[in-house]
């Protein structure tokens, strides 16, 4: 399932539990992400689905769902 | 323009504010007003509600690090970790130091500018000016402002309440 593939590689990006990692968790307020960490977390992101993301589109990726949601347009 | 540096927990807001009477204190700058508060845009970076004082934020790793200015500043505060920097293509470096240098430099601007992760990977402008700060062991601090005459100090965390 989409939500916990994204939940999985984030976990893996920020060395947590992955049950630590819920859908609505915001990136740097509920899972201490730095900068380095959002960028690396999306363009893991990019090299599992083949995808581009556009400079434009990196202020939607707020929390982890936001990711789930922009792949799921992406991809269908 | 006044750096100050935390390590640990804090509530980032109640942090700025707490900071900033500092800075107005040490600035010695009776004109700046006495209470501020923190205004958040859509699309825009936090900011205080006035013009005399401007403030960036950054945390990374358990450490945060905040700078006030009498002008627009951007900070970036990284904790140094293995990272395959070669993947980052639009960052030239030979090393994960020199990687860490010069990925605070492009964040630092990229918040200075308040255009974010959205320009991640523009061309910096050779004017933009940078400052290093070796603060913490195996974190990297950097400001991009306008040159300017700059003091840190360090935050006890229990200090904010």
């Amino acid at each position: 399932m989409l939500l916990d593939k994204v939940r999985g590689l984030i976990a893996e990006q920020m060395g947590l539990p992955v049950d630590q990692v819920k859908a609505e968790s915001r990136f740097i307020e509920d899972l201490g992400a730095d900068s380095l960490d959002l960028v690396e977390m999306l363009m893991t992101v990019e090299s599992e689905w083949g995808l581009l993301i556009d400079d434009d589109d990196m202020k939607r990726f707020t929390t982890v769902e936001s990711v789930v949601n922009y792949i799921a347009e992406k991809t269908e | 323009m006044i750096l100050f540096f935390t390590k640990g927990s804090v509530d980032s807001d109640k942090f700025v504010l707490f900071c900033y009477n500092h800075y107005r204190d040490l600035i010695g700058d009776e004109s700046l007003p006495a209470q501020v508060r923190i205004l958040r845009e859509e699309g825009s970076k936090p900011r205080f509600d006035t013009d005399e004082a401007h403030f960036n934020l950054s945390h990374s790793g358990g450490v945060v690090m905040l700078g006030i200015s009498h002008a627009p500043i951007g900070v970036d505060i990284e904790k140094m970790r293995e990272i395959d920097f070669k993947k980052f293509s639009f960052i030239d470096a030979e090393s994960e130091e020199e990687f860490f240098e010069k990925w605070t430099e492009r964040e630092s601007y990229l918040k200075w500018t308040g255009e974010g992760l959205r320009a991640l990977k523009c061309d910096i402008p050779d004017g933009a000016h940078f400052e290093h700060f070796p603060v913490y062991d195996g974190y990297h601090a950097c400001v991009c402002a306008e040159e300017q005459n700059i003091r840190a100090y360090d935050i006890d965390p229990s200090a904010i309440e």
